[in-house]
């Protein structure tokens, strides 16, 4: 595990800064825009999305139906290495339903672990990146998303 | 900047086959013989578990109620840079729960970064895996059924 990096020479502090900033705007285009062409991304409970242009359609999916109303970081840590870079973060998220239901609002706690790289420019994208939740089976997230299930096979 | 995915030069191929052996035989020691001191691993619906010891008792626990009967690699790409890797794989697993002998079959992925020591040995750094599975279904459609259980419904 790399220790965290001071902020002043995080490089990818940004980065960062700009997927929060595009998740709470429902900014399709600028949440793709940190992907590289050869993207992998494995959201929980979905199948692999290959490419930027797969992530783009992922998300522009996603905004349709959940609007992201809180994001923080809880835990953030960064080891650069030589055009490539580990970064692992934990969050708490606010989501709300765009349709509205039985929910206004789900919690979550979550992490991701992305793999940057440098690309032409001096530009870092978005390589692979997983997440998942903190919260056991049956809260956060996947409790609505369970309920929502039960509702369809009733 | 540098990668690959050459499986002719595939350090870390040995390590992982000694790992799924280990995860397979339900030996905790082996598991977590692979993964460096200061290893970080999310497990999903959990928290985070931090160095070598957390994650010993980690599969520890699980060995006391779970048993990997058959684990088969879907999908894998490995990039290599200076002393590290970077791992994904994907996988088919059948579990089979020790007290219920209940059998739950899941399909997750594995993300991985591996880390080169001083003495060329590759360990397992930082390490997150999830289910592709649809909520309600695979292993989460079992703890769901557990939970159920406990709580007497």
């Amino acid at each position: 595990m790399s220790a965290p990096i001071p902020s002043d020479t995080d490089v990818l502090l940004a980065n960062h800064e700009r997927l929060i900033a595009a998740s709470r705007g429902s900014d399709v285009e600028g949440f793709a825009s940190l992907f590289s062409e050869d993207a992998v991304f494995m959201a929980p409970n979905e199948p692999t999305l290959y490419g930027k242009a797969e992530v783009r359609e992922w998300i522009e999916e996603y905004v349709q139906h959940f609007k992201i109303i809180a994001l923080n970081d809880t835990e953030r840590d960064v080891g650069i290495r030589n055009g490539w870079a580990i970064e692992r973060w934990a969050y708490t998220v606010a989501i709300a339903p765009v349709k509205g239901g039985e929910t206004d609002r789900i919690r979550d706690d979550g992490r991701w672990l992305i793999i940057w790289k440098r690309e032409t420019g001096n530009t870092w994208k978005i390589y692979r990146v997983m997440f998942n939740s903190i919260r056991p089976v049956g809260s956060g997230t996947s409790r609505f998303f369970s309920r929502l299930t039960q509702r369809r096979e009733e | 900047m540098s990668g690959s995915s050459s499986s002719a030069n595939d350090p870390v191929r040995p390590v992982l086959k000694r790992f799924l052996d280990a995860v397979k035989a339900c030996d905790a020691e082996a598991v977590a013989s692979v993964f460096t001191e200061d290893a970080v691993l999310m497990t999903p619906n959990e928290p985070t578990l931090y160095g070598v010891q957390e994650i010993k008792e980690w599969w520890q626990e699980y060995f006391e109620y779970f048993k990997v009967s058959d684990f088969t690699e879907t999908e894998r790409d490995v990039t290599f840079f200076d002393d590290a890797a970077v791992e994904r794989w994907a996988y088919v697993v059948t579990i089979a729960s020790i007290k219920s002998r209940e059998t739950m079959r899941d399909e997750g992925r594995w993300l991985g970064v591996w880390k080169r020591g001083p003495d060329g040995a590759w360990q397992i750094e930082q390490a997150m895996f999830n289910s592709i599975l649809p909520i309600g279904s695979g292993t989460s459609r079992f703890l769901t059924r557990v939970m159920e259980r406990n709580k007497g419904l």
